[in-house]
């Protein structure tokens, strides 16, 4: 889950939850999200894929934002960094202790290169390629991107 | 004695063949090594052991456990830890853990080219002061640094870095301490083995102390622990690490990086691979096996030597059936010599270079990330793709690297599969070479019958036999410039170890055909076989005795069918049925002895009793679907 600040009041909230406004007959499609707390509206810039295409184009700096509730490393786009924040439980120990060893380890930052057809994870010097099962126990806080 | 350990792939048969000058097959992907070797050090005094790559302690594969056993059971003089200078961090985890060993070490930090021009930037005068022992950077395949390591080997001391663990932990480690048996090793590294269950210590430990004191070990044990000793590693590791980088580098960049990230791409990785396979098919299928051969079979052996070879014979003997049994139909030097030096030789020399080049520039591990799905259509980790691509170079080898998979449903599966439909790069090239002559669709034809069946032979073993897939986790090496002269010296040490193996097995296989066919018993055989060969297989009935040279490799049984074929005897549509039945044979009598020796007789009984009918048949089933089709009739 990645979470975004509220720029009226500065509560964190989920905008997947909170898309658009109740009453909007146009909330279910919109890239804005209400504020819980204040009602203010916040545009989702990852809802909006053009957005998103401006954003890289003009290098815009990552918002090194407040740590998210961690979510699956599958939910991070390639090309993207996101900070391990730990594995789920239904990993087997063996496995965590290899990416581990690997560097892939809680508190350290790893680039996803792809997605598919395996996991291609960037860490230090190193690539690891895993499988998609495997990718998806593995959890991390994205940064959460300014517009 | 002195050890080379290290992870995976990061040059330490590189290092072992700089030390001993003795050769040792290397690639650039993780697992090449899978067996011990041990050599009189050349530039160093005594015995040089090359392990298998660790990548930590507790040891998980076959072949990590072959390092776990060299590090408990060997008396090591010194040990040589060779680490990848780019992932300070990773081979210091390791060093951390061998440190405890108590067995002197230097520390050889690899590939320092690649790390310098990362940007990494080592200060190995502070790491070695930190470890206690001799810190070497090495370029090992560019020769760089293996001089000063030779120097530092015998200045070796055991290293005084020690890992302090949590309070419960060192607990553990004293009452331990206090249990076990005496080893090579210190008893501190041993506890720690057993605590964190290491399956070749506790085996090891389990053998020498008595069922009270095993109750005792076993108490002290919980499921905590090994997470914990990994994570005060991890923190040593990360501290050393710290104080010995001052710059940590970039990930790779330019041009390497992106051809890197499109072979393994889903979209981009596709025409990457069908160039491959496109100049693959060229150099060996129309360079190798067409020009070549047209050079040394039809122009070297058919117009100048053999004349002169066979009228040198039946001059100097004049008793028919011995100058027959050497230059006669099946004679051992216009069979046996022929079809090796004429018309095999030119065709895997060609594939292994082709190979050497692909191993070398770390495409394989990147086939791996593209073919996984593949894999697990058959029900195999993904891990199963590199003794499979492996196969290609030697089916036996490769039988032997199944000792890199974690299950032995997983290692059963490939062996049934590289058995069945696998062809090793001899029979490969004599393959692509006799199809590619015909038309690409040939070669399409006989690819797609033996790939299909793999993945419904695959599909169905993977159902039937319990137990799940392992997930698939490997590590993508840069892709590297293959160099001329490793390439070039591993293309003449795999034509060596062909040609040693290969001639002494075509002599026999031609004097065995001479000899049946002198005692009248290969006609016999003909006719025995003919509702087989003739009714359902529909080839002409000499293709008997192509099929008996099978037996004993399949790139020997597949040149006696090219030589059918190029006698007129046989149709597009027979050529192909014939080349697909006997790619589908077990590849060669060294291959099913190393599943004998690998997985016990049963299996290799087993596996030879399912492939070789599973191979008549299909090739059956091939020739009527075919001739429903028209296809090269």
């Amino acid at each position: 889950m990645t979470t975004i600040d509220c720029g009226l009041c500065g509560t964190s909230f989920d905008p997947a939850v909170h898309v658009g406004c109740a009453s909007c007959p146009m909330g279910g499609h919109c890239t804005l999200s209400c504020c819980p707390n204040c009602g203010y509206t916040t545009i989702d810039v990852d809802r909006s894929a053009s957005a998103r295409f401006v954003g890289r184009l003009l290098g815009a700096p990552r918002r090194a934002v407040k740590k998210a509730a961690p979510e699956s490393v599958l939910a991070v786009h390639p090309g993207d960094s996101a900070e391990v924040a730990g594995f789920a439980p239904e990993m087997p120990p063996a496995q965590v202790a290899l990416l581990r060893t690997y560097g892939v380890d809680v508190g350290r930052s790893i680039k996803v290169v792809q997605h598919r057809p395996m996991t291609v994870l960037e860490v230090d010097q190193t690539e690891v390629a895993l499988e998609s099962e495997l990718a998806s126990l593995i959890m991390v806080r994205i940064p959460v991107r300014p517009f | 004695m002195i050890a080379l350990v290290g992870h995976p792939n990061v040059g330490k048969s590189t290092l072992f063949e700089a030390l001993t000058g003795r050769r040792v097959i290397t690639a650039n992907y993780p697992g090449t090594t899978v067996e011990v070797t041990r050599a009189g050090g050349r530039r160093v005094e005594g015995t040089v052991i090359d392990s298998p790559g660790l990548l930590t302690f507790p040891s998980r594969t076959e072949d990590e456990q072959a390092t776990a056993r060299i590090v408990l059971e060997e008396r090591l003089r010194a040990m040589v830890q060779v680490g990848d200078a780019k992932n300070l961090r990773r081979t210091l985890l390791l060093t951390v853990q061998l440190a405890e060993l108590g067995v002197p070490m230097v520390l050889a930090l690899n590939m320092a080219d690649e790390a310098d021009q990362r940007g990494v930037k080592l200060d190995i005068g502070a790491l070695g002061s930190s470890l206690g022992v001799p810190v070497v950077q090495t370029a090992a395949n560019r020769g760089a640094g293996v001089s000063e390591l030779e120097h530092q080997v015998p200045l070796a001391t055991p290293p005084m870095f020690r890992v302090e663990y949590p309070p419960v932990v060192e607990a553990a480690i004293s009452e331990a301490s206090a249990l076990l048996p005496g080893s090579s090793i210190t008893t501190r590294a041993l506890a720690l083995l057993w605590l964190s269950g290491d399956p070749v210590a506790e085996q090891w430990i389990l053998d020498r102390v008595d069922g009270a004191d095993a109750d005792a070990l076993r108490a002290l044990r919980s499921a905590a622990m090994a997470p914990t000793i990994l994570s005060t590693r991890l923190d040593a590791a990360e501290l050393l690490t710290n104080s010995a980088t001052s710059d940590v580098g970039l990930a790779g960049s330019g041009l390497r990086v992106f051809l890197g990230r499109v072979t393994a791409h889903p979209i981009g990785g596709i025409p990457f691979l069908a160039l491959a396979l496109l100049a693959l098919y060229w150099f060996v299928g129309v360079f190798g096996a067409g020009t070549m051969v047209g050079w040394l079979e039809v122009d070297l052996f058919g117009k100048v030597i053999n004349p002169a070879v066979i009228g040198w014979v039946e001059g100097l003997i004049p008793v028919t059936w011995v100058s027959a049994a050497l230059v006669g139909q099946y004679g051992l030097w216009t069979m046996g010599i022929t079809y090796a030096f004429a018309l095999i030789l030119p065709i895997v020399t060609t594939f292994f270079i082709a190979f050497g080049i692909l191993e070398d520039s770390g495409y394989l591990p990147r086939l791996a990330v593209l073919t996984n799905k593949l894999f697990r259509a058959m029900g195999l980790n993904g891990k199963a793709v590199v003794p499979m691509v492996l196969g290609l170079g030697c089916v036996t080898m490769a039988t032997m690297t199944t000792r890199i998979l974690e299950s032995r449903r997983d290692r059963f599966l490939v062996i049934l599969l590289l058995s069945l439909g696998v062809p090793c790069s001899a029979q490969l090239g004599v393959v692509m070479g006799m199809l590619g002559g015909i038309s690409l669709g040939a070669l399409a034809i006989w690819g797609g019958v033996v790939f299909g069946l793999l993945l419904v032979v695959g599909w169905i073993a993977a159902n039937l036999m319990p137990g799940e897939r392992s997930s698939f986790v490997t590590e993508l090496p840069p892709l590297r410039r293959p160099a001329f002269r490793p390439v070039a010296v591993k293309t003449v040490a795999r034509v060596e170890w062909y040609l040693r193996e290969v001639v002494p097995l075509f002599l026999i296989g031609s004097a065995l055909l001479f000899l049946l066919d002198t005692t009248g018993a290969l006609g016999w055989l003909i006719d025995f076989s003919r509702p087989v060969v003739t009714g359902w297989l529909g080839l002409p009935p000499e293709a008997a005795a192509a099929f008996v040279m099978g037996f004993f490799r399949r790139d020997f049984g597949a040149t006696g069918l090219f030589v059918i074929a190029s006698a007129g005897l046989m149709t597009a549509a027979q050529v192909v049925v014939a080349m697909t039945t006997i790619t589908l044979f077990v590849p060669c009598v060294a291959s099913v002895l190393m599943i004998a020796k690998e997985r016990g007789p049963r299996v290799a009984t087993g596996v030879s009793l399912l492939v070789f009918p599973l191979a008549i048949t299909v090739g059956g089933a091939l020739q009527r679907v075919l001739a429903l089709a028209g296809w090269g009739a």
